[in-house]
């Protein structure tokens, strides 16, 4: 068995995410939210009447990584049902973590691409997203763990996937009761096919390279391996050409697609996510791509997700290009105080050598 | 003496972290993880330590031997 990637292997998957991204992006999807899984999970839930206030499409990327994933780890007999480890925390983490990336408004993977289309919001931004990745680690490094998991009946580990094929055929289907942005970020969107075959790749890619803008930054502090932020500076290149190429760079702070400048809360945001996303061992797409290979504690952190996502829409929480809301602050706090609970919860003072060895 | 680390059901970067807290002084390690990818993050870390490492098992269960060069 090939134990290990090599640099070049986490390259070419952040190249390949880079391409899918900017396709997206040539065939419609929103500028500098070609790909993202927090705005395309808050889209969702819209999509689905779960949130009324923001843009509602079930977007097919989603559908596609989740499937993309699946079907590889089938491929590779890396699927296997799991579950068990704290999975009402979980859900409570996936809560605040949406909650603080549409305060910033994109989930790690957008932060990436705003940063590659010259917005420097995102760069302001990824400074709290280091913060949070960096608080994470200090309770890792005290014991952190939100306990083991177990094997689960063969169901558990596809009724995501099947809840996916059924979000697929609402969409294709549209019934009365799917609603759809006919104007705004959700109205703009690449056609299905398109779509769904872009989020297939990546969900294969990702699930084969582990990509996860989480580890990237955790494991180059933890055990000195940066092999993974060579992944986030692939996809950040190849997006930066495409933008400078076809004349959508646009270096700065002000009037950035789909930003605010609110440099503090940018900055807040991101480090709730950075946080809540290192206590839950991988970013919103990595729990995507886990969901997809069975882990069912990482389907109800992606349900954590939606209910974040309806959550901040509908009592107002969520920023938009004009800025943050007062809700949006005081649920900030609010969040970033369960966090913190959660992470003294779960740390035990860190066991001496012998007594880690089983 | 080998030491025995059980980091089943874990997901990273726990198995790497309880790996890391017994490697410092170790000769031969063995090391029980339950993922593809606990195993292939736990071998970059021995080996950047100077491991051998040698897999065996298979879905659910994998059996990392680690050895000091």
């Amino acid at each position: 068995m090939k134990k290990t990637w090599s640099k070049w292997s986490v390259i070419i998957a952040g190249v390949i995410v880079g391409l899918v991204a900017v396709g997206l992006g040539h065939y419609g999807n929103p500028g500098n939210m070609q790909l993202c899984i927090a705005c395309f999970i808050r889209d969702t839930t819209g999509g689905l009447g779960l949130q009324t206030a923001g843009p509602q499409y079930i977007r097919p990327e989603l559908i596609g990584i989740l499937l993309g994933a699946f079907i590889i780890s089938i491929v590779r007999k890396e699927h296997a049902p799991k579950g068990g480890s704290s999975p009402l925390t979980r859900f409570i983490l996936g809560v605040c973590v949406m909650v603080g990336a549409l305060i910033f408004l994109g989930c790690p993977l957008r932060m990436v691409l705003r940063i590659a289309g010259g917005d420097l919001n995102a760069v302001v931004g990824l400074i709290g997203f280091v913060g949070g990745i960096l608080t994470g680690i200090v309770f890792l490094n005290k014991g952190f763990s939100l306990k083991r998991n177990y094997d689960q009946p063969a169901i558990e580990g596809v009724a995501f996937p099947a809840i996916n094929v059924l979000l697929l055929i609402l969409l294709v289907a549209a019934p009365a009761f799917i609603f759809f942005s006919e104007k705004g970020p959700g109205a703009m969107k690449a056609p299905i096919l398109i779509s769904l075959a872009g989020g297939l790749i990546v969900g294969a890619v990702a699930q084969r390279s582990r990509l996860c803008f989480v580890s990237g930054t955790r494991d180059a502090v933890l055990f000195k391996d940066f092999g993974m932020l060579l992944c986030y500076a692939a996809i950040c290149v190849v997006v930066l050409v495409a933008n400078l190429i076809s004349g959508k760079f646009k270096l700065g702070f002000a009037e950035q697609p789909i930003a605010h400048t609110e440099w503090l809360w940018n900055i807040l945001g991101l480090y709730l996510v950075g946080f809540g996303s290192t206590l839950l061992g991988g970013c919103p797409m990595r729990q995507m791509i886990l969901a997809g290979s069975g882990n069912s504690d990482s389907a109800i952190t992606v349900l954590g997700f939606v209910a974040g996502a309806a959550i901040s829409h509908n009592f107002g929480l969520a920023s938009s290009a004009a800025g943050t809301t007062a809700n949006g602050r005081v649920a900030f706090v609010i969040c970033v105080a369960v966090v913190f609970i959660i992470a003294f919860c779960n740390t035990k003072k860190s066991s001496s050598a012998k007594g880690a060895a089983a | 003496m080998k030491i025995t680390v059980d980091a089943l059901g874990l997901s990273c970067p726990e198995p790497v972290l309880k790996l890391k807290k017994v490697i410092g002084g170790a000769k031969d390690i063995e090391l029980l993880v339950d993922s593809r990818s606990c195993v292939e993050n736990c071998t970059r870390f021995a080996e950047s330590k100077g491991f051998a490492v040698s897999v065996s098992g298979g879905r659910g269960q994998y059996v990392m031997t680690l050895k000091k060069k």
